[in-house]
């Protein structure tokens, strides 16, 4: 049950990783934009990988906090996920904190604290006690802190345990995850705050946090099953993981394709009924010009057909269509977060109407996405090679190997 | 073993464990009888494979009722909002979706989880009152610590002899037969009387709500709760024979003013001069004001000595005037509020609608900064006075504010002279029969 010969995958992946950002950087040097597309580009991809991180992060909480025997034979996987938190983290720096510290406007426009603008805007003024650069970057540390130290944590446990078999190590787990699954919550509201919502720093929603969340929590689904899926493949896992436990991780998944338009519903319609012109303008230039058809596209395809099409529990138990779904999934998680960063690309210029400045794709979203995710699968693999896939030394793992959903 | 003379409901085989429950269970389902079931203390995962089971059909119910659930809720919001009783709110679209998905979405969870409670109870045959089985004492086992099949007599490949040979070859703990019950089946001719009686009762609720509804009668209507209808307390200008005036609200002590209700400085509160007579709303409507009116109060033709005018009190003004004034006599002054042009799109005149004035008229120009702080505190014509809700301070302000509108929208000829502009060049300040509404608006 060891996972071997993954450093050869994970090597591929450092590789497509440098060779991917390094591309990225060029082709944003060529735009000649002051960088500006190349920010937007690369924090959709570090969002996008960060989230799935932290979904499988929350997964592993969720099993401890409800003391759950299923997902035991899938935990493993999860776990190892939460490795890539650390090489995410010098990305975070790089492109947030130290354009914070540098004043530097690129990506989000209330950095550039200079600026005559900026200076001018009160809605901006009134927040400079939260939003101002020293700040957001401790604030950063303190997110990996809690992310990587809990991740840590339960990664290195359920690895001891493994040699031990001390089932103690179980409850010493179930007693943090309580604990941990609060910090979990607080860092995560609080850095979609940061790290999406401010890009907009004009606009506020308490819902944001609960939004990101809800989005991370179901690509991470998708991502833990074909995971799953490719170990089985190269013969880990195999007749262990059977098709009970994919029908599960696929309930979560349609529950929360559900959950997440809940909340991005809920957002929406406060909003729409209380019309106030601070509030509604973020959704103004995203549904009404250029971004319209964009929006349509996301609330058909992140909502109604993934609804529609994991409502059956044939699809959840078959592997094959299964798949289909898991990159459909991770697709819209995509439009998603595109949806949220890119019309901020053109809000704040002087002059740019960023319902009129068009849906700005260029192969830098592409280039940005696959560097990094072969630093995601880098962190990933690195963490799982040469490791039991699943957790051996859990006392409940006998239960999850004979789990059966009716 | 029961008496052979007795008609047989069914055999039963008892198990001490789960294994040997499931391993009998899929001899009986390759054995081809239908009319059979396992009975366990708890919930046993792959008991359906185990028997046979078919999936059931209960999903498939249950999204056809939600989804009628679905676009009931959505016609019942069409057919009240939009078609039987219109009615416009807080300037939303009659009838429009996002508004409409809270309740459909309710409506959705209610009719699935109900077809889903009533459909199990309906697809089981539930409520089922009375079972053979419940009369066989070892039977009572298997809601502590015993499994049990049980093979139905009604089942059409049913032999006794086979049944009970198979279920002894899978290491059945104990086989037995179940009699038919033969104790009377009707239920007793009390309970008949008593549910007769019952319904009656229901009715009563009911027939007294449709009389209520549809009968007239002379009578006061019925309170309910007469200690709510009738508090013992005295309400706001009504009597009250304890006090020798007869007054249940009491004046203040002769010789005292309530906090806050000094009024001494005339300039401030008023509009007029120190000691000059206080005019009420009547007053101007005799004719108390304007630049021709006689005997008219001393209007304070500045401001009060009490206010400095400054730019901090003309933001405040622009402030309060967009809150309080602007709705009806338009940000620039000129009479297009959004509440004139909707009155304007709705033809409201018909129904006597006067257009709110523009401050930019050459009347309401001549007008003293007291007349117009009088009108902001008491109103004028169909206007309502805004003294209750706005501060003296405040008004002040929207007269300092109303002042500047005048002066830097309605420009004079002078001053386009000295500053070298072609009046002409100017286009005019749109009034409210500048613009042009269709009906259509009216419902935006």
């Amino acid at each position: 049950m060891i996972a071997r010969d993954l450093s050869k995958p994970a090597a591929t992946g450092l590789r497509v990783g440098v060779i991917g950002i390094a591309a990225t950087a060029g082709l944003g040097y060529g735009a000649g934009d002051h960088l500006s597309h190349f920010g937007h580009s690369m924090l959709v991809a570090t969002m996008f990988f960060l989230s799935i991180c932290l979904g499988a992060l929350f997964f592993t909480l969720l099993q401890h906090v409800t003391s759950a025997g299923w997902s035991v034979v899938v935990r493993r996987v999860a776990e190892s996920m939460t490795g890539a938190l650390m090489f995410l983290f010098p990305i975070v720096l790089l492109l947030i904190g130290v354009p914070a510290l540098m004043k530097n406007g690129f990506l989000y426009d209330w950095m550039a604290t200079d600026a005559e603008w900026v200076q001018n805007n009160t809605f901006i003024q009134a927040k400079t006690g939260y939003l101002n650069g020293p700040f957001l970057f401790v604030r950063i540390l303190i997110y990996f802190a809690i992310w990587i130290g809990v991740a840590r944590f339960f990664a290195g446990q359920s690895r001891a345990q493994d040699d031990d078999q001390d089932p103690g190590r179980t409850l010493k787990m179930q007693r943090a995850a309580g604990i941990c699954i609060i910090l979990f919550g607080l860092a995560t509201t609080f850095a979609a705050f940061d790290f999406l919502m401010s890009l907009n720093a004009e606009w506020f929603s308490t819902m944001y946090g609960v939004y990101f969340f809800a989005g991370a929590f179901w690509s991470s689904l998708a991502t833990l099953a074909l995971s799953t899926m490719w170990l089985e493949k190269r013969g880990q896992l195999q007749g262990v993981v059977t098709s009970e436990h994919y029908h599960d991780i696929g309930k979560l998944m349609f529950a929360f394709t559900f959950f997440w338009s809940y909340v991005a519903f809920s957002q929406f319609m406060l909003y729409w009924y209380a019309d106030i012109p601070e509030e509604t303008h973020w959704f103004n230039y995203r549904i009404w010009g250029d971004w319209t058809g964009f929006s349509m596209l996301l609330l058909v395809g992140h909502f109604a057909i993934p609804m529609l099409g994991l409502l059956s529990r044939h699809v959840k138990r078959n592997r094959k269509v299964l798949a289909f779904w898991c990159f459909y999934v991770l697709t819209f998680h995509f439009v998603d977060l595109y949806w949220n960063v890119m019309p901020e690309l053109a809000n704040g210029l002087p002059g740019e109407n960023p319902a009129q400045a068009g849906v700005p794709f260029s192969a830098m979203d592409l280039t940005a996405m696959i560097g990094v995710a072969g630093i995601f699968v880098f962190g990933f693999l690195k963490t799982l090679d040469g490791k039991p896939a699943l957790a051996i030394g859990d006392p409940r793992l006998p239960e999850s190997m004979a789990f059966q959903n009716i | 073993m029961s008496d052979s003379n007795e008609k047989l409901h069914g055999i039963v085989a008892y198990f001490t464990d789960i294994d040997g429950l499931m391993a009998a269970a899929r001899k009986v389902r390759d054995a081809g009888y239908k009319r059979w079931d396992s009975y366990t203390p708890f919930p046993v995962h792959g008991i359906d494979e185990a028997m046979g089971i078919k999936p059931t059909i209960l999903p498939w119910i249950v999204l056809v009722m939600g989804l009628t659930g679905l676009s009931l809720g959505i016609l019942l919001q069409w057919y009240t909002n939009a078609f039987d009783y219109v009615f416009l709110i807080s300037g939303k679209p009659d009838w429009s979706l996002p508004a409409n998905i809270p309740v459909a979405f309710e409506m959705v969870i209610a009719f699935s989880a109900f077809t889903t409670f009533l459909g199990m109870l309906a697809l089981n045959k539930l409520p089922h009152l009375s079972n053979p089985l419940h009369k066989l004492e070892s039977f009572r086992r298997i809601t502590d610590d015993r499994f049990a099949i049980v093979v139905e007599a009604a089942d059409k490949n049913f032999d006794a002899g086979r049944v009970r040979a198979l279920l002894g070859a899978a290491s059945a703990e104990q086989v037995e037969d179940c009699p038919v019950d033969t104790s009377r089946a009707a239920l007793p001719l009390w309970f008949h009387g008593l549910a007769a009686i019952a319904t009656c009762l229901t009715f009563i609720p009911l027939a007294v709500a449709f009389k209520g509804r549809f009968a007239t009668s002379e009578k006061p209507r019925y309170h309910v709760w007469p200690d709510m209808d009738w508090q013992r307390k005295r309400k706001t200008q009504t009597e009250w024979e304890m006090f020798p005036d007869g007054r249940a609200m009491r004046l203040p002590v002769e010789g005292t003013i309530a906090q806050g209700e000094l009024r001494d400085d005339f300039e401030l509160y008023f509009g007029v001069d120190q000691d000059s007579f206080v005019p009420d709303r009547v007053s101007y409507d005799a004719g108390a004001m304007g630049p021709s009116a006689e005997g008219r109060p001393a209007w304070l033709t500045g401001f009060p000595t009490a206010m400095v005018v400054d730019e901090a009190l003309l933001e405040r003004g622009q402030q309060r005037y967009d809150i309080y004034c602007s709705v009806c006599h338009g940000q620039q002054g000129n009479g297009l509020g959004s509440v004139a042009l909707r009155a304007k799109a709705l033809d409201a005149q018909k129904w006597g609608w006067v257009d709110p004035k523009s401050l930019l008229a050459d009347n309401a120009k001549s007008y003293s900064n007291g007349e117009i702080f009088h009108i902001v505190s008491q109103g004028v014509s169909t206007m309502k006075g805004y003294g209750a809700q706005i501060v003296p301070r405040d008004r002040w302000a929207i007269v300092a504010y109303v002042r500047a509108l005048q002066m830097t929208q309605g420009i004079n000829r002078r001053e386009l002279n000295r500053l070298g502009v072609d009046p002409a060049d100017l286009k005019p300040v749109p009034t409210i029969d500048d613009v042009r509404v269709s009906s259509a608006d009216a419902g935006r």
